[in-house]
């Protein structure tokens, strides 16, 4: 009797790793995938797996890491698939190898309904404008709502949808919301001032340049188009000024032409800006460190004609960028290390933004092949050059305004601007 | 980056009569570039409009054109052919209608007279020679004063009959909009805030009307950059 139960534990043990093996294989584990360009209308092979690649996502063959061996103790799982044939799995609810009783217990699991992306209107038809996160997970915009006599920058409540104002001045905020960088033309300055109570902290005299506050906003920079230029149509020249936010240690780090893109380090010492030198003699994507010697401020990263944006990843180790009008093989959406090592071009095109809390994720939308209407949000993995979209256009129809959309930093929702009528919306994109 | 030079904006050409009715039965205009948008080809990089760049530059270059951009610019290798965004006569080549270098002016049945410019050449179709839509007619190019490597493009033009004011092209050309940006950012791209009227001209598809010689549309009090 003891060996016959005995068999049927090992029977049982054995008929479990068996059934563990192919949701494995079924998985597709396979890290060396490579990456190809997403065919939109395409349908991904799928599993989803929660945790793994995004709840809800619709996940490319070798999107599962290695790591994602299941151990015998299961708990309840969702097997989130949106497409999926197999039948419920069924887990049991204990280990089988740890079980003594001669009649091993094999509950079914509840099944959990996988997550579904979705996405709702939370803003009127031409409403808020210049929105971003701040980074608690705040919304803020700048608006002027129906029946509203004053204009202001207001904070949303994405759970409520119930939105107050921030304050009734606009520009460029720090990451916290505490401080923001007024920059008004009519008095040609940018005022350095509190969100809470509106003191003046500084008064900069830099012709209502925006000013961007470094992360922890220590720092502040500009980019102060010259007085000085040959034409209107020429390139234009620049003057990179940093300073601290009362307005102190003012400085000119570098000169140079067709600055733009400018964007802090998270060390707060360094910037990132596409631009030429000033002798219009070398192109491409510069770094900047403001406590460089003189005369060695600014480092060539990536020497490129045709560069019209880049960003970096949440920790600053890693660039992406787009190289226009430069042959087929130039010309794309690239990606390297922030000191401009192993570049390497990336198969798709179209707008970016890097994941809040993951540095090795890129989210992008890529254009619209012809005849496709709606777009798709995908995720692109820099460490394994795996592509995972997240939405389906077919289900979740995306008609974003140019490139006005934000990740949120929980890296689970999407705000954009509709294209048609410029209401905002939300998509929820992993539960 | 992305203007106009020298430009005398109204023409001596006989105005065409142009009826709603007309333009309604006319089929849309097509793109002035074949094949699809891309990075190594050509996107639209300027709207017409309120656009920042025009802000910015909306009395040394679109003094003439009430601040705004009054065309769309495609960005586009130096050297791209044009296509003709509609059947029409030709109308001008080289005509005192900006956009230099080069431009060239079409006339439509619809009454509406398309401007191409910053051309690389001029043009050598004839004035008077009937054109087809989607036939090639110029050479793109880059604004006098740049070259090659600073924002070459085409600069278009949808011209009211009278050539006294343009129109948004988005309304008229068939096209997906939105996506020949490809998804990527620009100036040229976002639209000027006032942020005492922070709703109006923040989208594609609502610009005013331009009247050349007109005052300023943008000049605003507040505006977003400053």
């Amino acid at each position: 009797m003891g060996v016959i139960l005995a068999r049927r534990r090992l029977v049982y043990v054995v008929s479990w790793l068996l059934l563990l093996a192919v949701m494995v294989g079924a998985c597709g584990e396979s890290t060396g995938t490579p990456t190809r360009p997403p065919t939109r209308n395409e349908a991904l092979p799928i599993l989803g797996t929660p945790g793994a690649a995004g709840a809800g996502g619709f996940t490319s063959p070798g999107a599962v890491p290695t790591n994602a061996l299941p151990t015998l103790n299961l708990s309840p799982v969702a097997e989130a698939t949106a497409t999926s044939t197999a039948a419920p799995v069924s887990a049991p609810a204990s280990s089988p190898v740890a079980t003594n009783t001669d009649t091993p217990t094999v509950a079914p699991t509840p099944t959990v309904a996988p997550f579904q992306p979705n996405q709702r209107q939370i803003g009127p038809a031409n409403c808020c404008l210049a929105f971003n996160f701040a980074s608690d997970g705040r919304l803020y915009f700048y608006d002027k709502p129906a029946g509203s006599a004053i204009p202001a920058t207001y904070v949303l409540d994405l759970a409520s949808g119930q939105r107050q104002v921030l304050s009734q001045r606009f520009g460029l905020f720090s990451n916290d919301l505490r401080l923001v960088a007024v920059s008004e033309r009519s008095s040609g300055v940018t005022t350095i001032e509190q969100v809470s109570d509106g003191v003046r902290r500084a008064t900069l005299s830099n012709r209502a340049s925006p000013t961007l506050f470094s992360p922890d906003k220590s720092q502040i920079a500009w980019l102060l188009r010259s007085l000085n230029q040959a034409g209107s149509e020429e390139p234009q020249l620049f003057e990179l000024w940093v300073g601290n936010p009362d307005g102190s240690k003012l400085r000119v780090p570098w000169t140079l032409r067709e600055g733009a893109n400018l964007a802090w380090f998270s060390d707060n010492q360094r910037l990132l800006l596409t631009a030429r030198d000033a002798a219009n003699r070398r192109f491409g994507l510069w770094v900047v460190d403001t406590q460089a010697a003189p005369g060695l401020e600014a480092s060539l990263i990536i020497e490129s004609k045709g560069l019209i944006a880049a960003s970096l990843s949440s920790d600053g180790q890693q660039v992406v960028y787009a190289v226009t009008l430069q042959g087929e093989a130039n010309s794309g959406i690239w990606l390297a290390q922030a000191d401009g090592s192993n570049r390497r071009k990336l198969e798709w095109t179209g707008g970016w933004r890097w994941s809040p809390t993951d540095s090795k994720t890129l989210f992008y939308i890529p254009a619209r092949a012809p005849g496709e209407t709606n777009s798709a949000l995908w995720s692109y993995q820099t460490d394994s050059a795996q592509s995972v979209r997240l939405t389906d256009p077919a289900a979740l129809p995306l008609q974003i305004a140019g490139d006005d959309w934000q990740i949120a930093p929980d890296g689970k929702q999407l705000i954009y601007r509709r294209a048609s009528d410029n209401a905002l919306w939300l998509v929820q994109f992993r539960g | 980056m992305v203007g106009l030079g020298g430009i005398a904006l109204v023409g001596s050409l006989t105005p065409l009569t142009i009826t709603e009715a007309t333009r309604q039965t006319e089929d849309k205009f097509g793109l002035p570039f074949a094949g699809p948008p891309g990075l190594a080809s050509w996107s639209v990089r300027q709207w017409y409009g309120n656009t920042r760049w025009a802000y910015r530059q909306r009395r040394a270059l679109y003094g003439a054109g009430q601040g705004l951009h009054f065309g769309v610019d495609f960005f586009a290798v130096c050297g791209t052919p044009v296509l003709a965004i509609g059947d029409g006569v030709v109308a001008a080549a080289d005509g005192p209608y900006g956009a230099a270098p080069h431009n060239l002016l079409i006339r439509h049945t619809n009454g509406y007279a398309s401007l191409y410019g910053h051309l690389q050449q001029r043009p050598t179709v004839r004035i008077g020679q009937r054109v087809s839509k989607g036939e090639p007619i110029a050479i793109s190019g880059v604004p006098s004063g740049a070259d090659c490597d600073t924002h070459p493009h085409l600069h278009l033009e949808i011209r009211t009959s009278n050539l006294g004011g343009t129109v948004n092209p988005v309304s008229l050309i068939e096209a997906d909009w939105p996506n020949l940006t490809l998804g990527l950012p620009g100036e040229g791209l976002d639209f000027e805030i006032d942020l005492d009227n922070p709703t109006r001209w923040q989208n594609i598809y609502d610009q005013p009307v331009v009247r050349f010689g007109g005052s300023l549309l943008n000049d605003f009090g507040r505006p977003w950059p400053g």
